[in-house]
């Protein structure tokens, strides 16, 4: 079996596609980064299936040269995974609505669904998929959620039969489903989603990246300073040294072997980083 | 609301919205920018244009996409006035 994977640019085919896959692709945040096709295998019940991670496009009806790859490619396949941005449902239902005209079995995986709740976008999924007549599974492919769902549909993938149609009638089509399945609402951001949408910023990005830099520095400092001074140097001073006084007695204050595990004995005491002896100060540099 | 003046999106200031009016072009630019969702009587957002007539970007729904120049000289449309909605 052989799975498009299909959607217009920069809805997150690719990630979808390394989900399905484990193949790992070059997704990135522009439009068009997919410009050849890519294919993996995936695991379906018993069976291999192929999944072709196809450019995005906007239409079938080619406009560009990756459009008409992506068309040529449909004519190859068995089933279409159709990725849709769900916060951007009125554009991207034009190329879902042409897919559907080509009497091919369908699944709309409608990504970014994290998004849509950030946005105050609601979508009714019951009357989506009554609507168009194919699954619909909300996934956030950057995290995984919603793909297992996703590939829990593939065999129940359906072929709806939608006349063809033409643009206007498509829009008008694609106005009516919008208003019946989605409406927005404002709501205030909270404090979460605001580092979210500072952090995606390049003025927002480098001041969060220098705060977690500077944190993460304070907090190595922090932790290491207290080892020290409330662990390793009460361990040192308390456990270790008497330890030491007492071979350096046994082995009789002086000699060879003495000088080099211990080394010298200062005013009576271990002074652990003066005596340089492989017990001593060679213990207590690299651990302090 | 519009208020009448018609303009090309290339001569539009950066953050103004406007309502699509016409594509004044072929066959071909009228399909792609159809498919871009871009097409009269939609409202889109010109976020940002380049100088040296680099690329101008637009809003449109929840979506931003880059078009030529040539291409935002070729499309027609009514500034709606600052401060009405958003």
């Amino acid at each position: 079996m052989k799975i498009l994977l299909m959607g217009n640019p920069n809805v997150g085919k690719s990630v979808v596609f390394s989900r399905l896959t484990g193949v790992r692709v070059i997704a990135s945040n522009y439009p068009g980064t997919t410009v050849s096709y890519t294919h993996g295998l995936m695991k379906l019940g018993e069976e291999r299936a192929e999944v072709i991670d196809v450019p995005g496009t906007y239409t079938l009806e080619p406009t560009t040269k990756a459009e008409e790859v992506a068309l040529q490619m449909l004519g190859t396949g068995d089933m279409v995974v159709n990725v849709v941005n769900a916060t951007n449902l009125e554009r991207d239902l034009y190329l879902t609505l042409q897919l559907l005209e080509r009497n091919i079995p369908a699944v709309v995986a409608l990504n970014m669904w994290d998004d849509t709740e950030h946005r105050g976008i609601h979508i009714d999924l019951d009357k989506l998929r009554q609507l168009l007549g194919v699954p619909v599974i909300p996934t956030v492919a950057t995290t995984g959620q919603g793909i297992k769902d996703l590939v829990e549909s593939i065999p129940k993938a359906t072929t709806p039969k939608a006349p063809p149609r033409s643009r206007d009638e498509r829009w008008a089509v694609i106005g009516n489903i919008v208003d019946q399945v989605q409406y927005i609402t404002h709501r205030h951001h909270t404090w979460l989603e605001r580092m979210e949408d500072a952090s995606a910023k390049p003025a927002g990005g480098i001041i969060l990246a220098i705060a977690v830099l500077g944190g993460s520095f304070l907090a190595v400092r922090f932790i290491g300073e207290s080892l020290i001074s409330y662990v390793l140097n009460p361990l040192f001073d308390k456990l270790w040294a008497p330890v030491i006084l007492r071979l350096s007695s046994f082995l009789g204050g002086d000699g060879l072997l003495h000088n080099i595990l211990i080394g010298k004995i200062i005013g009576g005491e271990v002074n652990f980083i003066e005596s340089f002896g492989l017990l001593t100060t060679g213990l207590y540099v690299p651990l302090l | 609301m519009p208020n009448g003046k018609q303009v090309t999106l290339r001569q539009i200031r950066d953050g103004q919205s406007s309502i699509v009016i016409q594509i004044q072009g072929g066959h071909g630019l009228i399909s792609r920018l159809n498919a871009l969702g871009i097409r009269p009587g939609q409202r889109i957002t010109k976020v940002s244009s380049t100088p040296m007539r680099g690329p101008i970007t637009i809003k449109i729904g929840n979506a931003q996409v880059a078009i030529g120049f040539g291409m935002a000289n070729k499309i027609i449309v009514e500034p709606i006035e600052a401060g009405n909605g958003k």
